[in-house]
């Protein structure tokens, strides 16, 4: 059982706390933006967005429009902060200190990484051929991980556009990446069910844990480190519950198993580590106290 | 001493003079040629492409039979032919093929319904499988492709089956139903086989790949 549940009117997809902890916002399949306050569990604003819009952070998201074109708002205010000409964004993430965004675009096979004081690119990245399925910065905003459909992950150091490393020996596309909040490790899983823990200079295999015992769609690291969470995916979502599996990193020991109701959209931490929340099934968000 | 073989425009340029092209329009003669020439280099329409999904593996076995007997799903086959969009053979062509089960659930953990198969000398490839399943994220019954030849552009997409019930009987109205297939084009028609033991469908799906 959760410990506390928001209701949305539609299903929720990706979530994002604001930095205190205290606002949550989900981008929702009806294209809305929903934002709740996390201490009362109250809905405290709906945002009717365009379709294929990509939620940034609590109070950012992207707007795709028709014209190979990224517009990003600022949720709160209801003001556009900056126009990106010449992407169309299929994927979208925003770097820690909110200064740089990486955008995936599919038909262009490359991840362009942007400026947001200015817009202007910094570095166009040549991804897979099959559209990426998880992107993600590090901590320190050095390093940009993406994982493709066509099961290659590639990471590349964000100062000099540099590959750093590109991962070919999967096979199946890892759906969910992230760096340790160390940025020690890169922890990532997907298709084939697996966990897969990697040193973030080396990015050489430190651990396996194969206990999920279902495709994985989402994961999520405690700040403190200590704690991953993932979610299950599955086909038949309406006939299958699936699973979300709370690890302990240190040991590899699965802590707690909770079933959910349908394929887990995202997971995520509040930043000050009390709460983990997931999207998945029709019209909640279960938070879990930690 | 060899000679070298004449192009296509010296060709027609010889009959022009020898009298066996004739042009019964006002257009010059280089610009009927060029027009033609043009027309001849379309003449197979590069395959649209779809999106290649979630269920991807790589490394899955050349295998030409997918479909173990007594396995429950109607029998499939589904054959083709990779060539270029001038009509010609695609040297060092690999088709990679996958699809859900009867249930409409892929193997995530194995290659069950999926191979990666090499045309044969005249381009031609063949796959013994059965018809997918539905599922409900992706309504439609469809078949995985990933194409990749030597000097040419991978082509990433998906066949679809005009019997299939989300078609309604009329897949020229509702291809594109709740944004389900990338092209008309990709959805193709079924015939139907007496099979030695049970009936058998069977798809045609010819690949023209672009250069690269």
């Amino acid at each position: 059982m959760a410990d506390r549940t928001l209701t949305a009117a539609a299903v929720p997809g990706t979530l994002e706390f604001s930095k205190d902890s205290q606002i949550l916002s989900a981008l929702c399949r009806d294209n809305t933006i929903r934002t709740w306050s996390v201490t009362t569990g109250q809905l405290t604003a709906e945002k009717k967005v365009p379709p294929r819009s990509a939620l940034l952070a609590a109070d950012r998201w992207a707007e795709r429009t028709d014209k190979a074109e990224v517009r990003v708002w600022d949720l709160t205010a209801n003001r556009q902060l900056q126009i990106l000409n010449g992407v169309t964004m299929n994927r979208a993430t925003l770097s820690p200190d909110g200064h740089w965004l990486a955008i995936a675009d599919t038909a262009a096979r490359r991840v362009e990484l942007r400026a947001m004081a200015t817009g202007q690119p910094r570095h166009q990245l040549t991804d897979g051929i099959g559209g990426t399925a998880a992107l993600r910065f590090s901590p320190d905003g050095s390093l940009l991980v993406s994982a493709n459909y066509d099961n290659d992950v590639r990471i590349w150091r964000t100062a000099s556009g540099e590959l750093v490393k590109k991962i070919e020996d999967l096979t199946g596309a890892m759906f969910a990446a992230e760096f340790t909040p160390d940025g020690q490790r890169l922890i990532m899983a997907g298709l084939d069910e697996t966990v897969y823990i990697l040193d973030a200079k080396t990015f050489k295999l430190l651990q396996k844990l194969g206990g999920h015992g279902e495709t994985i769609s989402a994961l999520a690291i405690s700040p403190d480190g200590k704690t991953l969470v993932t979610g299950g995916f599955d086909v038949l979502t309406e006939k299958n519950p699936v699973k979300v599996l709370f690890w302990d990193l240190a040991s590899g020991r699965i802590l707690r198993t909770v079933r959910a109701p349908h394929r887990v959209a995202s997971l995520a931490f509040s930043p000050d580590g009390a709460w983990v929340a997931m999207a998945a099934g029709e019209n909640e968000i279960q938070l879990w106290a930690r | 001493m060899k000679l070298k073989t004449p192009s296509r425009r010296e060709m027609m340029e010889r009959c022009i003079a020898a009298g066996w092209l004739a042009s019964a329009s006002t257009l010059s003669h280089t610009r009927l040629l060029a027009a033609w020439e043009e027309a001849e280099q379309q003449a197979a329409k590069p395959t649209p492409a779809d999106v290649l999904g979630p269920f991807f593996r790589k490394g899955a076995p050349n295998q030409r039979t997918l479909r173990q007997a007594g396995e429950p799903g109607f029998p499939l086959l589904v054959s083709g032919r990779v060539v270029n969009s001038k009509g010609q053979l695609v040297e060092g062509a690999a088709v990679d093929l996958w699809h859900a089960d009867h249930a409409g659930r892929y193997d995530t953990r194995g290659y069950k319904f999926r191979t990666k198969v090499t045309p044969d000398a005249k381009g031609d490839y063949a796959v013994e499988t059965i018809l997918p399943g539905h599922y409900s994220d992706r309504p439609a019954q469809h078949i995985h492709y990933l194409i990749t030849a030597p000097g040419h552009k991978p082509l990433i997409t998906q066949a679809y089956f005009a019997t299939d019930p989300f078609f309604e009987g009329d897949p020229v109205k509702n291809w594109n139903k709740r944004g389900i297939a990338a092209s008309r084009d990709l959805i193709l028609p079924v015939k139907l086989f007496e099979g030695p033991a049970a009936p058998r469908a069977e798809i045609r799906f010819d690949i023209v790949l672009e250069k690269a």
